[in-house]
């Protein structure tokens, strides 16, 4: 065994595994800092180059690839408080305040640093547990699967700041949501309104993307002002935010660990371990002095960015151990060894053992290397949230809406940011929070397919005869005592929940209370008609749903009703610039549709700079090329986009 | 590949370098297969293999890039291929379920005579299970009658691998319990390592290509039966790999003394033929001008004969996909359009019942 792992290190180091160890980063740095793209992605642009290829140097092409994009996500989602990538939706939570208050560069120190040595330890975990593999990954069966993602909702409170009933209301939504389309077990699909886009449900990224990207950057646009809100800081660097990392190791070890179990675990993946690692810190004590979470916290950005990039070596040990692909990004790797001659399962823990081991040396390597590079230039990275948001806000559309395009090419996917750009709009208006809509909307598919297979193959008798069930049933219930208490306990003394009671009455907020219960009483009447496990979970969530929006609503409307009238009622301001940039945004998807993406993407871009930000015409135009340029060399050559079809168009 | 080869193009990726246009019909072209499942799957990989041969029987070698366009219930890639611009540049190779997409919703039905047929490529279907079932030793197909606790693990209930398994079964007078909606074939595997269900219907390209090896191989199950098929002319194809195992015709003759015969086997033969035998669909939009399409036909029956691409299959896959030429599938599509009204209302009341 140890020769093997030797031997590994040695493939590693053989030229020129280097070099393509090397592009692979490279490629899966950039993947994952620009939203929407990630490993996914890179994989299938690359694998094509790697037939023919000798074997190791082709695995060190796509292992640096999916290596590293856990690492440069975390640009997003501080920056931006956008998710680089599905697996950094909850880094934004406490990122992109680090970012507001100035605190970028710590932020990235902190993030790097965590990463790579969650990757690191994903890559020894992988390593260690190779013999132990077939016990360690057959003993969580789908009953557990299920307590798992009820666990993950007990976070909903974490997740909610100081408004409980519109969490519990929002991560309802999430679930609701997550219904859209076939269920696990029945042909007729569900919510789906004979639209063919619906068949298989709304898919994740464009969710995320009009959820979080839409409003910061509507935000960013009314305000006129840069990301950060507080004048530059050099005392808030890149090695402050190191120290941090290295000073919170036991929490990079614990979320670490979170990351590799739920990376073994098929059908979980980078989404949900960022978010139990989030809620797992969250629910942890504070120091005398330290930030609520939620606000800035570096510990909240520590935990997920320490599990995100351990996944993959979890993951990895499913898919090279027993042949099982945990994930879409794993069942592509798979296939690849396939290609390359590699017989995951039993093959790769004998005969190819040298082979197997060198994936965990390409991972150490990897994320080393990765977080080095980011380290290099996050303080010119930093700086770019002290930049005015009118220079940001017009390439983050384009990059985002191209996200979305490239995971789900339909015009429907553009419709679908929008829309939930706008939701995302109200709900931060409004005060409710947007991450349990999105942890309701993840959890969703696994805790329903779960319990619609364990009911099938299981009955009350086999459960109890379950040990590990028994284990996450009693830590499930140790759960909720500790977020209701928590919740109870931070009533009157949070400042989250006293923002969150300014924010309480805002018209946002009551339409959304009212626009909730009546979706989610509208969601009762059809599902009566479906199958037993079609209808099962959504006659749960749609009831509990209306009654948490309905709580939310009167709390709401009391406070509304306690509160002074407000001399000048006419419209603010800022809700009509608001209309007006998700009107453009409308507009620009109507010429997407007219005349095509380019026109529409660089027609917003020059217009926004124009008119919007009233730049110069010289600048407004160098602006205009580059992203042109961009949609030319990065999505036309390298990722070779389908672009739509313009439903008029010149030259015809 | 050569390595500088690689080199280059990714150079060439990231500098955006057009590929240099010429004389020849695919000289400098880049040729996009549209997927309509996952990458990684074994349409993926199938479609990738293939292409990284089938370049070489086309002149001027062109490029190909295999793009997976999923979503709407298999629906997103057939309608984007169908929607492509006849140039010969664009082409459908994808999972077709031709038969349960007939007989199914109107909103999964597909005009089929929208495309010009390349070919089809099959990959026959068989079945394995664990070999400790309800405190039973299963060493074969002779054990099945009488033994409890059997649990069928399906991907979803209009799954014809669902099907076949379920009337399979039923034909051969086994009692079964049914667990579906696993989605994907991983994880009804993981599912059968778990002990939570113990008998699975498979394509043989997966169970060569992992299942044999970490099920068989590792002392917890044993192969069962595979569904024969027939070529055009009648005789059973695609039967590499297969080795002593006896086909499911066989199994049923010996357990009940008979050749099976009767509705359900009717409706087992014509899901395994249209499924099983067409997993795949090759074809390019109506509208490409004949030259062209008689070049993808003839490049793409010469392919599937080179040694290279049958060497590279049987590594990755366990076998060569069972092809079938135009005219057959042409054939086949037709009658679609009618389809025997008794099979039709088997499948559908199989369907339904196996909605839980």
């Amino acid at each position: 065994m140890i020769d093997a792992f030797l031997g590994g290190l040695g493939l590693v180091f053989t030229w020129p595994t280097p070099l393509y160890l090397a592009l692979g980063v490279l490629f899966g740095l950039w993947l994952g800092a620009v939203p929407g793209l990630g490993g996914i992605t890179g994989v299938v642009i690359i694998l094509p180059f790697t037939f023919g290829m000798d074997t190791v140097p082709a695995l060190a092409l796509i292992l640096g690839v999916f290596a590293v994009t856990a690492t440069s996500d975390t640009i997003a989602s501080v920056m931006l408080g956008i998710p680089g990538t599905a697996a950094s939706q909850a880094t934004v939570m406490d990122g992109y305040p680090m970012a507001q208050k100035g605190q970028a560069a710590r932020a990235f120190g902190a993030a790097f640093t965590a990463s790579a040595i969650g990757g690191v330890l994903g890559g020894l975990a992988m390593a260690a547990s190779l013999p132990l593999i077939r016990p360690l990954i057959l003993s969580f069966g789908t009953p557990e699967f299920f307590l798992l993602g009820a666990l993950g909702l007990t976070m909903v409170a974490t997740v909610s700041g100081g408004a409980v009933s519109k969490g519990l209301a929002a991560a309802a939504a999430g679930l609701l949501l997550s219904q859209v389309g076939f269920p696990v077990a029945s042909e007729e699909p569900r919510y789906w309104f004979e639209i063919m886009y619906l068949i298989d449900g709304f898919p994740l990224i464009p969710v995320v993307l009009g959820l979080f990207a839409l409003p910061e950057m509507l935000d960013l646009a009314v305000r006129n002002a840069s990301i950060s809100r507080v004048e530059r800081d050099e005392t808030e660097s890149l090695t402050a935010g190191i120290r941090d990392a290295l000073r919170n190791w036991w929490l990079v070890i614990r979320c670490s660990w979170i990351g590799i179990y739920i990376g073994m675990l098929p059908g979980l993946g980078g989404m949900i371990a960022d978010w139990v690692a989030y809620g797992h810190v969250a629910q942890s004590k504070r120091a005398p002095g330290e930030p609520e979470y939620g606000t800035g916290n570096v510990r909240g950005v520590i935990a997920p960015e320490s599990a995100n990039n351990a996944v993959l070596g979890g993951a990895l040990i499913p898919t090279v151990g027993l042949g099982i692909p945990g994930s879409a990004s794993m069942a592509i790797l798979l296939g690849a060894f396939t290609i390359l001659g590699l017989a995951p399962g039993r093959a790769m823990l004998s005969t190819q053992l040298e082979i197997t081991f060198s994936l965990v040396w390409m991972l150490i390597v990897a994320n080393i290397f990765g977080a080095g590079l980011l380290m290099l230039v996050s303080r010119q990275m930093a700086r770019l949230s002290f930049v005015s948001g009118h220079l940001i806000v017009p390439g983050v559309i384009l990059f985002v809406f191209m996200g979305a395009w490239l995971d789900t090419p339909s015009i429907a996917s553009w419709i679908t940011v929008l829309g939930f750009g706008a939701l995302g709009y109200l709900m931060k208006r409004g005060g409710w929070p947007r991450p349990a809509l999105v942890l309701g909307f993840v959890l969703g598919p696994v805790m329903e397919s779960s319990l619609v297979l364990s009911w099938q193959s299981f009955g009350p008798a086999d459960l109890l005869a379950r040990p590990l069930s028994i284990a996450l049933a009693v830590l499930l219930i140790v759960a909720l005592v500790f977020a209701i208490r928590s919740t109870l306990r931070a009533r009157d003394v949070s400042s989250l929940r006293a923002a969150s009671r300014a924010m309480g009455g805002h018209p946002a907020s009551i339409f959304l209370g009212l626009a909730l219960s009546a979706t989610f009483l509208a969601a009762i009447a059809p599902a009566l008609d479906w199958p037993p496990s079609a209808r099962r979970f959504p006659l749960v969530i749609a009831p509990l749903g209306a009654l948490f929006a309905a709580i939310a609503l009167v709390t709401d409307l009391r406070a509304r009703a306690g509160r002074p009238t407000r001399a000048n009622p006419g419209s603010d301001p800022e809700t009509v610039k608001s209309a007006g940039f998700l009107l453009a945004v409308a507009a620009m998807i109507a010429v997407a549709w007219a005349f095509g993406q380019p026109v529409a993407l660089v027609g917003f871009v020059a217009l926004y700079l124009g008119l919007a930000a009233r730049y110069r015409i010289g600048w407004t135009l160098l602006y205009a090329t580059g992203a042109a340029l961009a949609l030319y060399v990065v999505y036309e050559r390298v990722l070779h986009v389908r672009w739509l079809e313009p439903a008029l168009s010149f030259w015809d | 590949m050569p390595r500088t080869t690689v080199l280059a193009g990714l150079a060439a990726l990231a500098l955006g370098i057009a590929p240099a246009q010429a004389e020849d019909r695919y000289e400098g072209e880049t040729i996009r297969i549209v997927i309509n499942l996952g990458a990684g799957g074994s349409t993926g990989v199938m479609a990738q293999l293939f292409a990284n041969h089938w370049a070489e029987h086309i002149p001027g070698n062109p490029d190909f890039i295999v793009q997976p366009v999923t979503g709407g219930a298999q629906m997103a890639g057939i309608i984007e291929a169908r929607n492509a611009r006849p140039d010969g540049l664009t082409l459908a190779w994808v999972s077709w379920s031709g038969p349960t997409r007939a007989i199914g919703p109107a909103s999964q039905n597909v005009d089929w005579s929208e495309f010009e047929v390349i070919a089809g490529m099959g990959v026959p279907t068989m079945t394995y299970m664990r070999n400790d079932v309800g405190g039973a030793t299963v060493t074969g197909p002779a054990d099945l009658p009488g033994l409890s606790g059997l649990q069928l693990g399906g991907y979803r209930p209009g799954s014809y691998l669902d099907l076949i398994g379920r009337m399979s079964l039923d034909l051969l007078g086994v009692e079964y319990g049914y667990t579906t909606g696993f989605g994907d074939g991983s994880s009804i595997v993981a599912a059968l390592q778990r002990d939570e269900v113990n008998f699975h219907v498979t394509p043989a390209g997966n169970y060569f290509g992992g299942i044999e090896d970490n099920v068989v191989n590792a002392g917890i199950g044993l192969p069962l039966w595979y569904y024969e098929l027939a070529g055009p002319d009648g005789q059973p194809v695609g039967l590499e790999g297969f080795g002593d195992l006896p086909s499911f015709r066989s199994v049923v003759e010996e357990l009940t003394g008979a050749p099976p015969s009767g509705p359900l086997y009717d409706a087992i033969e014509w899901l395994n033929q249209g499924m099983a035998g067409t997993t795949w669909l090759i074809a390019v939009p109506r509208g490409v001008d004949p030259e062209t399409l008689a070049l993808l036909r003839e490049s793409f029956a010469a392919t599937v004969e080179d040694p290279a691409f049958r060497e590279a299959a049987t590594a990755t896959a366990g076998s060569v996909p069972v092809f079938t030429g135009p005219a057959q599938m042409e054939t086949m599509i037709e009658g679609l359009r009618a389809v025997d009204p008794a099979i039709a209302e088997t499948v559908t009341s199989y369907i339904a019942s196996g909605t839980q």
